[in-house]
């Protein structure tokens, strides 16, 4: 299990991450206490569909960017992702599941999160793919 | 007025250094006649707002959207999500066509609330209806009132059928795009009304509350 501080150490300030969006997922109760807005931006949003609009909408902006979502409802995400993997949006999609044999709809890099070094594996393949990456996070991942 | 007419007569009051997004096949079609960099064309459903918002929050620019009516009712959560965002520089502009899609109109009950702008105001968004402004020409006001408007905000426009049916171009710009959003030379056209030296002094509002009483 890996520490909320230092999940959002690694994905804020070792890679750059600093706008989320999400819906609310229960999952990620503690990653969400752990949040401080010095050194990151979340938005909550209404759904998953608007969460990956306003994550998209920040990245046009130059911010490296990054939705929360409950893979219950991946469907949601499914609806616009088409315009992510065309514009070639590096979105890091972080997808809570109490289920490890999860699977997307899309060709993309997907981990299994376990320990930190998961997500800079995680982030090099999108970089090098130039695609937006999924990374899922199970009951026991994040404490 | 027209649908294509009040867009391009809008466009002639949004400046060159806002940001303008196109929701949908005709409305894009309309805005892809004139493109300029900072102008994006989305032929997603329930995307554009939410790709504004966030464009809103990462820059100072001011970001202009044109939706039909038809895209609001689909996803109405999105107007909740444009009044939390408290963007200074996000503008919704709501093209009412009554069910106009593509040239033909079908039922559908956007016009059913007792008053779309009670609802839009009381969930925190500024709004206002300017179809009677365009009708009667109010250009003037209506330059000023894109001018000097200050988000998030949303206006409701109720227009007629298109006046003639535009081809619909496919521009893949969103590259073009993002490098304009982030150009820092490019600066907002936002109204600061510090800057216009146009505010009301503590002296002034007393003045008028002796008047008044």
């Amino acid at each position: 299990m890996v520490k909320a501080d230092d999940f959002l150490n690694t994905v804020c300030n070792e890679l750059n991450y600093r706008f989320f969006s999400g819906a609310v997922v229960e999952g990620f109760l503690k990653f969400l206490k752990a949040m401080s807005s010095e050194f990151m931006h979340y938005v909550p949003a209404a759904n998953e569909e608007i969460a990956l609009g306003i994550a998209c909408g920040a990245f046009s902006g130059g911010l490296k960017s990054c939705i929360l979502f409950d893979m219950k409802f991946k469907e949601k995400i499914y609806y616009n992702f088409n315009f992510v993997l065309e514009n070639k949006i590096p979105l890091l999609l972080l997808g809570y599941s109490e289920n490890k044999k999860e699977n997307f709809k899309y060709d993309i890099p997907i981990k299994l999160f376990s320990k930190l070094s998961d997500i800079k594996s995680l982030d090099l393949e999108m970089e090098k793919k130039s695609s937006p990456g999924l990374l899922i996070i199970g009951k026991d991942g994040i404490s | 007025m027209k649908r294509d007419l009040l867009v391009k007569k809008s466009l002639d009051f949004i400046k060159p250094a806002d940001i303008i997004i196109f929701s949908g096949k005709d409305l894009s079609s309309i805005g892809s006649e004139f493109h300029t960099p900072g102008r994006l064309y989305i032929d997603y459903i329930n995307l554009a707002i939410p790709l504004a918002i966030g464009i809103a929050m990462s820059t100072d620019k001011r970001v202009f959207v044109f939706v039909n009516e038809t895209e609001l009712l689909n996803n109405f959560s999105i107007i909740y999500q444009v009044a939390a965002s408290y963007c200074r520089n996000l503008f919704v502009i709501i093209l009412n066509g009554n069910g106009l899609i593509a040239d033909t109109n079908v039922p559908n009950i956007f016009n059913t609330a007792v008053s779309n702008l009670a609802v839009f105001f009381n969930i925190g968004c500024a709004t206002f209806n300017l179809t009677d402004d365009f009708n009667k020409k109010r250009f003037k006001i209506l330059k000023e009132f894109f001018n000097k408007s200050i988000g998030p905000m949303t206006a409701i426009m109720i227009v007629e059928k298109d006046r003639e049916i535009h081809k619909a171009k496919k521009i893949n710009c969103f590259n073009e795009f993002c490098t304009f959003i982030r150009d820092a030379s490019i600066k907002t056209s936002l109204y600061d009304p510090f800057a216009s030296g146009n505010l009301l002094f503590d002296e002034d509002i007393k003045e008028e509350n002796n008047e008044e009483y």
